[in-house]
């Protein structure tokens, strides 16, 4: 008796500390797990940036060097002779600013309306039941699956030749030609029509498909009407799905040469002239022009496609800020 | 009891058509596309449907001559054509290899990029990297220097741009890393292929998976943190948590990545058969031209519509219709 009561405190101790180490046991194993996963995680991200990084640091490396750098075997990835002098002649030589802004415009003028237009057309398509919803979005698919490349010709006779079912021609006697402005890429763009807006459409029509509808059912039922409900509940949602397909299209308008070398033939594009390269570029100080295939040229193209990418990324820093969750401010939880 | 049922009737006729007045302002939103389409695509596509069974020939002076020929485009490109139907059939083999693993990989890489951590913008920003190179003209523009690298044969060229050339390429050199295993594990022919395949592929994957990350992404912000709170309150593991919701939720987007990447895969610059559908047609063969672009599209379509058919009866909408 006197021996159980006296065994009980002790049992009960010896217990507790067990219970301790137990549980300090499981917290060390918690956080080498997690140190673990922590590590891996970053040596496999580190490892994919690499991959993906690489051909990029070379060039990087390449445009500070010099042309003696460049031929020079002994020189690898770290200038001997550092040297603005890549960057000072493309500038000089491309009217790089002027090409930047007119980009810019293009890009951001089909980026924001594309986005818009694909919103609209994917809640369209996800959330009423409308007779030949079916139709419309087999369409959309199928403007996806096929190449823009396809119909190159027919689309540049169109846009020379602008002619809304004749009423151009009788209203103006003739038809439009609008090459070299931005409306062709506007019209494309308001129609739904760009580059892969069909992809834009379908990722918003999913996207609208998964959310929750009783946001919109509440707005209805609070009297509000169809198209305050999509500006004022439905664009908030889905802010981070249009800020993607905003960067999609101002990245792939950004750099694109199909479009810009069919419409754009006179007005000065970093592609169009990136496209170009340096062939032929009579250097201070040389009686020769660049022959192709140069080391010197190869890197002025190269500091040039770097150039290039370094403002889309730079905007996609500032834009990856937006990816958070867009359904948590709009006051669904759960 | 009538007046009331009556009424209820009447209420609910009412609500019927409310919900159909609202249905065709469907109309509406998806007008600015079907208008495009009838304005503007309608006629090209059916231009393109038309030359696909006629020869047409361009004039010196401008224009075009046409001349129906039935079914010869087509009975050309498949059975006298030699190489068409083996890149048909190559183009196929491939995507059916890369989309799991290009899907797979990209929703695997979202996932570890919406968790916070330190230099999250910056692995951001660097797998963002090959959406900007998707469009190719960064390619173009590295492939015509390698071209007259070759062609010309410049000494010296084993500095800086070589290494361009190299990475452009793979970051392996194929051959040189065959032969290291070759001699030095002493594997079978068929391992090595297998393993060398295997690490060039790497780089393909991770140079076409951004468009899908980036989709991903922003797929997984609809998805509220508070779900997660709550199954981890009730005991829910990492592991459970990804497959019970992460996985069902994010699935309407892992359609849109599998139909993406299967057209990305078909209509890719790197495709041999599209390259082919664009040299006939500057060759200005457009009869040719359209058969053979109709009967890839066709065989696309197919694959969309089964793969499709096959991946919607997984997916999981949080609206029942």
């Amino acid at each position: 008796m006197s021996g159980v009561q006296a065994g009980a405190p002790i049992a009960a101790k010896g217990k507790r500390l067990l219970n301790e180490k137990l549980r300090n046991k499981y917290f060390k194993l918690f956080f080498v797990n997690r140190l673990f996963w922590a590590i891996m995680r970053y040596l496999l991200l580190i490892g994919l940036a690499f991959l993906i990084l690489y051909p990029l640091l070379v060039k990087l490396s390449n445009s500070f060097m010099s042309a003696q750098d460049l031929i020079d075997g002994t020189v690898r990835f770290v200038p001997r002779q550092a040297t603005w002098f890549n960057y000072e002649t493309v500038f000089k030589h491309t009217s790089f600013l002027k090409s930047l802004s007119n980009t810019f415009l293009i890009s951001f003028m089909s980026g924001a309306l594309q986005m818009l237009v694909c919103t609209m057309v994917g809640y369209g398509l996800a959330r009423f039941n409308f007779k030949g919803k079916g139709i419309v979005f087999t369409l959309v698919v199928l403007t996806i699956l096929i190449p823009p490349q396809t119909y190159m010709i027919s689309l540049y006779m169109k846009f020379s030749f602008f002619d809304i079912f004749g009423l151009m021609s009788a209203i103006s006697g003739g038809s439009i030609r609008l090459m070299d402005s931005m409306w062709p890429m506007a019209i494309l763009s308001i129609i739904g029509f760009g580059f892969k807006n069909g992809l834009y459409i379908l990722i918003m029509r999913q996207y609208f498909k998964g959310i929750p509808k009783e946001l919109e059912e509440a707005a209805y039922v609070d009297g509000s009407g169809l198209f305050r409900t999509f500006a004022r509940i439905i664009l908030p949602i889905s802010f981070s799905m249009m800020i993607t397909i905003f960067i999609f299209s101002f990245a792939w308008q950004w750099t694109d040469s199909f479009y810009s070398s069919m419409f754009f033939s006179q007005l000065k594009l970093l592609s169009s002239s990136l496209l170009m390269g340096f062939e032929g570029l009579m250097l201070e100080g040389n009686t020769l022009g660049l022959k192709p295939g140069q080391p010197l040229t190869a890197t002025l193209t190269n500091t040039m496609s770097l150039l290039i990418i370094t403002p889309l990324i730079i905007l996609y820093l500032f834009a990856q800020k937006y990816l958070v969750e867009g359904i948590e401010h709009s006051g669904i939880v759960g | 009891m009538s007046k009331w049922s009556a009424a209820l009737s009447m209420k609910k006729r009412m609500n019927l058509t409310a919900t159909k007045k609202r249905d065709l302002m469907g109309w509406i939103f998806v007008s600015p596309f079907v208008l495009g389409f009838i304005l503007l695509f309608l006629g090209i596509f059916i231009d393109s449907f038309r030359f696909s069974f006629m020869e047409v020939n361009v004039l010196s002076q401008g224009g075009y001559s046409e001349k129906f020929i039935g079914m010869d485009n087509f009975h050309h490109i498949l059975r006298i054509d030699p190489y068409f139907n083996r890149q048909l059939y190559d183009a196929v083999q491939n995507m059916i290899f890369d989309i799991p693993i290009i899907v797979m990989y990209s929703l695997f890489i979202a996932v570890l990029l919406n968790q916070k951590m330190k230099g999250r913008a910056i692995f951001r920003a660097i797998f963002f990297i090959p959406v900007i190179l998707a469009t190719g003209i960064i390619d173009k523009a590295d492939m015509r220097n390698s071209i007259m690298n070759a062609y010309q044969s410049i000494p010296g060229l084993d500095t800086g741009i070589a290494a361009v050339n190299e990475s452009a390429g793979g970051m392996f050199s194929n051959l040189q890393l065959k032969k290291y295993m070759y001699q030095m594990f002493d594997f079978s022919p068929a391992l090595v292929n297998i393993t060398v395949g295997a690490a060039e592929n790497i780089y393909n994957v991770v140079n076409h998976s951004g468009v899908q990350i980036l989709i991903f992404l922003a797929g997984l912000q609809a998805i509220s943190s508070s779900i997660y709170e709550s199954a981890k309150i009730e005991g829910c593991s990492g592991w459970e948590s990804f497959w019970k919701i992460t996985f069902p939720l994010i699935s309407p987007l892992i359609l849109v990545n599998i139909i993406y990447s299967i057209v990305d895969s078909f209509t890719g610059g790197k495709n041999q058969i599209m390259d082919r559908i664009t040299s006939t047609m500057k060759l200005g063969q457009y009869g040719t031209a359209s058969a053979m672009a109709w009967i890839y599209f066709l065989v696309a379509a197919l694959f969309i519509i089964v793969i499709g058919l096959i991946a919607s009866r997984f997916v999981f909408y949080q609206n029942k219709e």
